[in-house]
């Protein structure tokens, strides 16, 4: 009976993950958290924000901080990486961003599901607010915001955001990947009304970047 | 020196081609049932800031001014509110910009303000990025981001009419909004970035 109880326990052991303070959840995190720069063709900036390395060589962002841009470039202290629109679902504000340098190693984030999140749990966001440079910073989860179908459509805060944190991460307390801190309203009577696209989106970008590019690009050769 | 400043504003205004003195009026904001409250609050600006708003909404033209140069300088806090038309769409413009640097930021949105509901404008600006957000706030308690609103392609230079925007189908585009779940942003503000689509017969 014993050794069938800690066998069972053994097995769940890989999967139980615990909280970790907010010392050691930044160098987990802040690699994978990448300043973006956007410049039009004269090369004027356009604007600042940031991107999270999802996987070898990608990393999402928010759509709204691409717009009006012609050149898109990846900042982390000395390093700088050109990226390019791999995906885009504007509907959902969310853009997958590719590398092609082969020397990009920066290590792809751990992902929880944002369908299992609690209100009132401990969060942390990690970006480039201000365009200063990979800044953490937490709060708590206040509001699971739903549609009418009670489908998970954006997570609100109070874990601060900037212009400039777009794109970035919404951490849960073990440094996984809940969800993309996209909006916030200020100042005076929207203190810490604070917006993150939940991250099981992210599942959906490349399906539906692919319908919407298809029907873009089908509108646009009708109006010619 | 407040000359040479007032000179080089001018200057710029003239260069970026952003909202000149020359057909940008003053506004009068509309009273009645059927209007909405426009609240306009900013943080500590840095450069300058002016919020417009048109006379016609579709195609930008004629537009007034929110926020006036004499009020909105560096380091100043916006705090102003007025009237909007009620139930038909506005469109409004943001244009901001640094002395310093000489960067500007222009936004232009178009929403659809509903009668006796209260709106707050809130403007973010910074050296590297400019903001404009829109919340209903006629429940204070409960302020709503305002999702029925989309931006405006800008024109670089305005048109023989007087349009500072591309005319669009602000209904069709307001309910697009209106249904999309997040993003005010389109295709069209990524075309420069789109990945290109693959023709028959070509390899992906």
């Amino acid at each position: 009976m014993r050794a069938a109880l800690f066998g069972t326990l053994l097995l769940c052991l890989p999967g139980v993950v615990s909280a970790a303070s907010s010392e050691q959840l930044f160098p987990k995190i802040a690699p994978s958290v990448w300043l973006l720069r956007t410049a039009d063709q004269a090369g004027v900036p356009v604007g600042s924000a940031s991107a999270v390395v999802t996987a070898p060589r990608e990393l999402i962002t928010n759509c709204h901080a691409l717009a009006r841009a012609t050149t898109v470039v990846l900042v982390k202290g000395k390093q700088r990486f050109a990226a390019r629109l791999e995906a885009a679902d504007v509907e959902r504000d969310l853009c997958l961003l590719a590398v092609d340098d082969s020397s990009f190693n920066a290590p792809a984030i751990d992902i929880a599901d944002s369908d299992r999140l609690t209100v009132g749990q401990r969060v942390f966001t990690v970006g480039n607010p201000a365009a200063l440079e990979i800044t953490l910073a937490d709060g708590l989860l206040s509001r699971l915001v739903e549609d009418k179908q009670n489908v998970l459509e954006a997570i609100q805060t109070s874990a601060p955001i900037s212009p400039g944190s777009s794109g970035g991460g919404l951490f849960d307390d073990t440094g996984r990947l809940i969800g993309i801190t996209s909006s916030t309203y200020w100042p005076g009577v929207a203190q810490n009304l604070n917006f993150a696209i939940p991250v099981n989106w992210l599942k959906e970008v490349r399906a539906r970047s692919a319908k919407q590019l298809a029907e873009y690009y089908s509108s646009s050769s009708s109006k010619r | 020196m407040k000359h040479t400043r007032t000179l080089l504003l001018l200057s710029l205004l003239a260069m970026t081609g952003c909202a000149s003195t020359r057909d940008v009026r003053p506004y009068n904001a509309p009273t009645g049932s059927n209007t909405a409250g426009l609240q306009i609050r900013s943080e500590q600006i840095s450069g300058y800031v002016f919020l417009n708003l048109f006379d016609n909404a579709e195609a930008c033209r004629y537009p007034h001014e929110l926020t006036g140069i004499k009020d909105v300088m560096q380091g100043k806090k916006i705090n102003a509110s007025t009237t909007l038309r009620g139930d038909q769409p506005e469109t409004l413009w943001l244009n901001t910009f640094t002395i310093d640097q000489q960067l500007t930021c222009r936004i232009m949105i178009t929403f659809e303000p509903k009668s006796k509901h209260n709106y707050l404008a809130t403007i973010h600006n910074e050296r590297e990025a400019c903001q404009l957000g829109l919340l209903d706030i006629t429940d204070p308690v409960d302020p709503v981001p305002v999702k029925k609103q989309f931006y405006r392609a800008i024109r670089s230079v305005v048109d023989i009419t007087g349009s500072h925007c591309r005319p669009a189908d602000l209904q069709a585009e307001l309910a697009k909004a209106e249904n999309a779940t997040h993003s005010a942003t389109s295709l069209d503000d990524l075309r420069a970035l789109l990945p290109r689509p693959a023709r028959a017969g070509e390899e992906k």
